[in-house]
């Protein structure tokens, strides 16, 4: 049978499950950044507001390429994965380079490039070009993935990008390290690799740890964050927003933490502040949300039309797994403290505008299900 | 399982069971932390919870409240509370960027000439975390106010001038003030440490007077005042008071003057140990004025500079001039008891008219004493001869009253002076009122003698206040009226809290009784004792008092006068009191009739009393000491107050040494 005919075929399916799923966590993320941010806003800005109106702007840009994304057939992307890796690896060259005008620092770290009216972080776009490129990769060896070389030599291919990026932003470098592994690992029919693996990473992860030292502070504040001073005041702080949250919170709007003692409340410690108003019953209902998210990714990728579409959405989800985990996990002080945002409500920028692009991936893959497959790839 | 066979490449089962796995594991890892915040809350969730609020730096200030004021009866303000302010240095703050210290530092030292640039610079670089410290203390408003100023100002842009002044608040704090520093002194008394009242109305009204401090809850925020509550102060209630601050200002004008002409007049020292006067109005118990001498300066009330010299205050310990002072604070009108005198005569007079045991017709003849168990004499030694009640009183004749006091009994006596308030406090709203309640005498201990003195104002006790007020009864009908000095509570804006009226307490006397009591007292101003008192051209009655003071051996006296004017419809009573004029011969009243005359010739027609009568010269050209009164005696400087080697043959003693009283 022909493509055109098993297209024919079938009801067209569009999962609005995961599309309302995203709009609540939009509209739940611009009412925590609200609560969040409007103490410190007022206080800097002169308008409470402010943080409200840029994050509104941010998700109205996003818009854009979730509905293009969404709209176009997502196979074009296959012939452009490697394009896509070689122009994110050279914006990620070009950010480390101290140009005037061109490149931003912000915590004394150059992350940023200013293009016109916006700015943007090439780390984001370096996630998504990994996602697109592994996609295309795996999905043209898929048998050689039970061997093991094969699996390193994926991973020699992945090694200049993420040398580049971990060299500026750790974080990132293991996000897309984790992405990798991820998609490698749904694409393999091997279990035993992968643990070893995970080991490595955790080992590579360690040593650059212990090796940067800004970082070891770091290590130092998440171990003994009330004897760390300064370095441990954000854990510290975050940490008793928790714990002062108790079961169902403050309410909202009602927290005190926000009040400037949190630095930053309305990004990477946004979380913190769900915990104290909503309390233990919020923050799970927050995560649970996201397992809903991540359920509908995993089924749209299980009845995905094709393989390549399959891996695309693995490596999406992969994405928003591990950028939750490791951002509740620093909240709560589980790993150090390193700047990963919470998806979706998280003030930012670039990483919103990227993520509602991945989100219009998932939708498109989702476009190519017809129902009737659908219905095998649940039994 | 798939029959179609399919070009494109599709997820394999195992593909799809690795799918499930991942996401199983990311589910679990996610279990793992809501583990990990269960354990958080569990573990440390209370002592986190205190931790966030113990650190919210609520910049939670109290908005002190004003005190009232105190006004006279036109609206004058004696005392009142003044906002002053302290410059406060938030270190910490001014420290917080570099740029912020120099134009600061810079600032207060242009806006307040007293400020050091070097302790300043000290301050910034050892007490940087220091985030209050006082520079300045209390400076009104216009020394603060350039600074202000210069911190709000901005440009045409709205942008500030002075950004980077930074760290400095001031402290908003009343001062209490009193306009006119020593006026009514121990009347309106004066507060310690900020708002307790510590004597006079400012101690008995201190709880009206005193407001509820307010209080700023806010976030502190150097930049921003936001999210601030207020709860405001609530400012303290106004007295007003029916002191007239012009009569005070007179009276005590004219006993400053008597005491400067007598001091160091025959001794070296004061012209009195102390001098008093009282003006009340004798129809509703207002106080218009009250004064004593030495006074003190309510706005620096401990200092004794004014009364002695340097070395006398070197010398004194802090004993003695603590009790100097609290001597100094005293109102004497209230809290000073001593033997009257011949003023009560009045009184014992009325009580025999009253209770029908005297009579008007009456006569009695005087033989220059009476013999008790011991001779008590009469002023004149030889005897005054016939007297009639009229000329008893004019001529303050002691032997015709102990007379009296015979037909009158001490049962109707003691119930009298029980009336006229004798030996009960007055309730006067003041602190301090003397209780002079074991000074009197009772059914029980009263002797004849004794019967016979107290009626001529010897061995009992009493103070001013009681004196004033049942001498006003005398005089106006009859009624008794509770004195009292605040007549109206306003709060803060002006609103009438509450008005006191005059309390009428009882009847003391007959409506008739009182009339011909003060007819009896014209005669005595007219053509009697008290004629020094006189004021020319207006109608006015009074007493004159000549009391010994004990021991009877000193021979020292307390001499006084106490009148009504006008007659017809007495408005004022004034009381006056010399307590040992500084004078070779003391035992005369015109001391204090000079004081009186001297007060009543402003305060008639500053009351806009005319005169009733038409003028005759009399007591014309008199100063306060009064022309015929100058005993302007050899001066002794090594004659002491009380030493009592001069021994002066006294004219118009009232009555001889008497054995002493318990007191």
């Amino acid at each position: 049978m022909s493509k055109q005919k098993s297209r024919q075929k079938g009801t067209a399916y569009f999962d609005y499950n995961l599309l309302f799923i995203i709009i609540f966590l939009l509209c739940f993320g611009l009412v925590m950044l609200y609560s969040s941010s409007s103490y410190t806003s007022a206080n800097k800005y002169g308008d409470s507001a402010h943080y409200l109106k840029l994050q509104v702007r941010n998700i109205l840009v996003g818009m854009f390429p979730m509905i293009l994304l969404a709209r176009v057939d997502y196979r074009i992307w296959r012939k452009l994965g490697g394009f896509a890796y070689l122009v994110s690896f050279l914006l990620c060259v070009l950010v480390m380079l101290p140009i005037p005008g061109l490149v931003r620092s912000s915590h004394g770290q150059s992350r940023w490039l200013n293009l016109g009216p916006f700015s943007f972080q090439p780390s984001e776009l370096a996630k998504l070009a990994v996602i697109i490129f592994l996609a295309m990769l795996i999905e043209k060896i898929p048998k050689k993935l039970d061997k093991f070389t094969s699996l390193l030599k994926v991973g020699l291919l992945l090694i200049p990008l993420l040398g580049v990026v971990a060299y500026s932003n750790l974080s990132t470098a293991v996000i897309i390290f984790g992405i990798a592994v991820c998609m490698l690992f749904v694409a393999s029919p091997k279990y035993g690799q992968f643990i070893i693996v995970g080991i490595l990473g955790v080992a590579f992860v360690i040593a650059f740890i212990f090796l940067a030292s800004y970082r070891s502070t770091r290590v130092d504040a998440w171990r003994h964050p009330e004897t760390a001073g300064d370095a441990g005041f954000q854990t510290l702080m975050g940490l008793y927003a928790i714990g002062s949250g108790k079961l169902f919170g403050k309410g909202l709007g009602q927290s005190l933490q926000k009040m400037g003692n949190v630095p930053e409340a309305q990004n990477d410690m946004i979380f913190s502040i769900i915990c104290e108003e909503l309390g233990l019953f919020g923050a799970v209902c927050v995560i649970l949300l996201f397992i809903l998210l991540l359920w509908r990714m995993m089924i749209i990728a299980n009845n995905a039309r094709d393989l390549y579409g399959a891996l695309l959405v693995s490596g999406i989800m992969s994405h928003i797994a591990i950028q939750v985990i490791l951002n509740i996990a620093v909240v709560t002080n589980t790993i150090p403290n390193t700047g990963v945002i919470l998806p979706f409500i998280s003030y930012g920028g670039t990483s919103l505008v990227f993520l509602m692009g991945e989100m219009g991936l998932v939708l498109s893959v989702s476009r190519g299900i017809r129902l009737e497959s659908m219905k095998q790839g649940e039994t | 399982m798939r029959k179609r066979k399919k070009p494109v490449r599709k997820m394999n089962r195992t593909m799809r069971t690795k799918l499930i796995v991942l996401f199983n594991v990311i589910v679990l890892a996610l279990c793992g932390l809501i583990g990990r915040l269960m354990y958080i809350e569990h573990s440390s969730g209370d002592k986190y919870e205190k931790k966030v609020l113990s650190m919210q730096s609520y910049d939670s200030k109290t908005i002190p409240y004003q005190r009232g004021e105190i006004v006279d009866s036109s609206g004058t303000v004696l005392a009142t509370s003044v906002a002053v302010y302290n410059v406060i240095l938030d270190c910490s703050v001014m420290t917080s960027k570099e740029e912020y210290v120099e134009p600061t530092i810079d600032a207060l030292t242009k806006c307040f000439s007293e400020l050091k640039r070097e302790d300043l610079e000290k301050y910034a670089s050892e007490k940087k975390n220091s985030k209050y410290i006082v520079l300045a203390k209390k400076l009104p408003y216009d020394e603060v106010q350039p600074f202000i100023e210069m911190q709000d100002a901005v440009d045409k842009d709205g942008n500030k001038v002075n950004p980077n002044v930074k760290g400095v608040w001031f402290e908003k704090e009343y001062q209490r003030q009193y306009p006119y520093n020593s006026l009514a002194a121990s009347v309106i008394g004066f507060t310690s440490s900020g708002n307790v009242g510590t004597t006079g109305l400012e101690n008995y009204y201190d709880d009206v007077l005193n407001g509820v401090n307010g209080r700023e809850y806010g976030y502190l925020n150097s930049d921003s005042d936001f999210e601030k509550t207020v709860i405001p102060a609530q400012d303290g209630n106004t007295l007003v008071c029916s002191i007239d601050a012009n009569i005070q200002s007179i009276v005590e004008k004219k006993i400053e003057q008597w005491n400067k002409k007598y001091s160091d007049n025959y001794y070296e020292g004061a012209g009195s140990l102390n001098t008093a006067v009282l003006v009340m109005n004798p129809q509703n118990g207002e106080i218009l004025a009250m004064a004593d001498y030495p006074e003190f300066d309510l706005n620096n009330p401990r200092d004794l500079s004014s009364l002695y010299s340097k070395k006398e205050l070197e010398s004194m310990t802090d004993e003695e001039s603590m009790d100097i002072l609290n001597g100094l604070w005293q109102n004497y009108c209230v809290t000073a008891t001593y033997e009257p005198g011949s003023v009560q005569k009045p009184f014992t007079v009325a009580c025999g008219l009253d209770t029908g045991t005297v009579t008007d017709d009456m006569s009695f003849l005087c033989d220059g004493g009476e013999q008790f168990d011991r001779w008590v004499s009469c002023v004149n030694r030889n005897g005054h001869g016939m007297e009639t009640v009229r000329t008893t009183l004019m001529d303050s004749c002691n032997d015709a009253i102990m007379q009296m006091t015979y037909r009158i009994g001490k049962e109707n006596f003691l119930q009298y002076q029980s009336d006229f308030g004798f030996g009960q406090k007055t309730g006067i709203d003041l602190p301090g009122e003397a209780n002079t309640s074991t000074l009197v005498y009772t059914a029980d201990s009263m002797k004849p003698i004794d019967l016979a003195t107290n009626a001529f104002g010897q061995n009992y006790n009493c103070t001013m206040i009681q004196m004033a007020s049942g001498f006003s009864s005398l005089i106006n009908g009859g009624t008794y009226y509770q004195p009292h000095i605040v007549t109206k509570i306003t709060d803060a804006s002006g609103n009438t809290v509450s008005t006191i009226e005059p309390k009428a307490v009882k009847q003391t006397v007959s409506e008739s009784t009182s009339r011909q009591i003060k007819d009896y007292l014209y005669d005595v101003v007219t053509s009697g004792t008290g004629g020094t008192a006189k004021v020319d051209g207006y109608s006015m009655g009074g007493k004159t008092g000549t009391a010994q003071k004990l021991p009877r051996t000193r021979r020292k006296h307390l001499v006084s006068f106490m009148g009504f004017a006008p007659y017809d419809d007495p408005q004022l009573v004034i009381y006056c009191i010399v307590d040992e004029p500084n004078a070779p011969d003391d035992a005369h009243s015109y001391f204090a009739q000079n004081i009186v005359r001297e007060i009543l010739e402003e305060v008639l027609p500053y009351k806009n009393i005319y005169p009733d009568e038409k003028k005759t010269g009399r007591n014309k050209g008199l100063d306060v000491t009064g022309e015929n009164a100058q005993y302007t005696g050899e001066h002794n400087p090594v004659a002491r107050r009380d030493s009592d080697k001069k021994k002066t043959e006294t004219k118009e003693e009232e009555n001889e040494p008497e054995e002493e009283k318990q007191e």
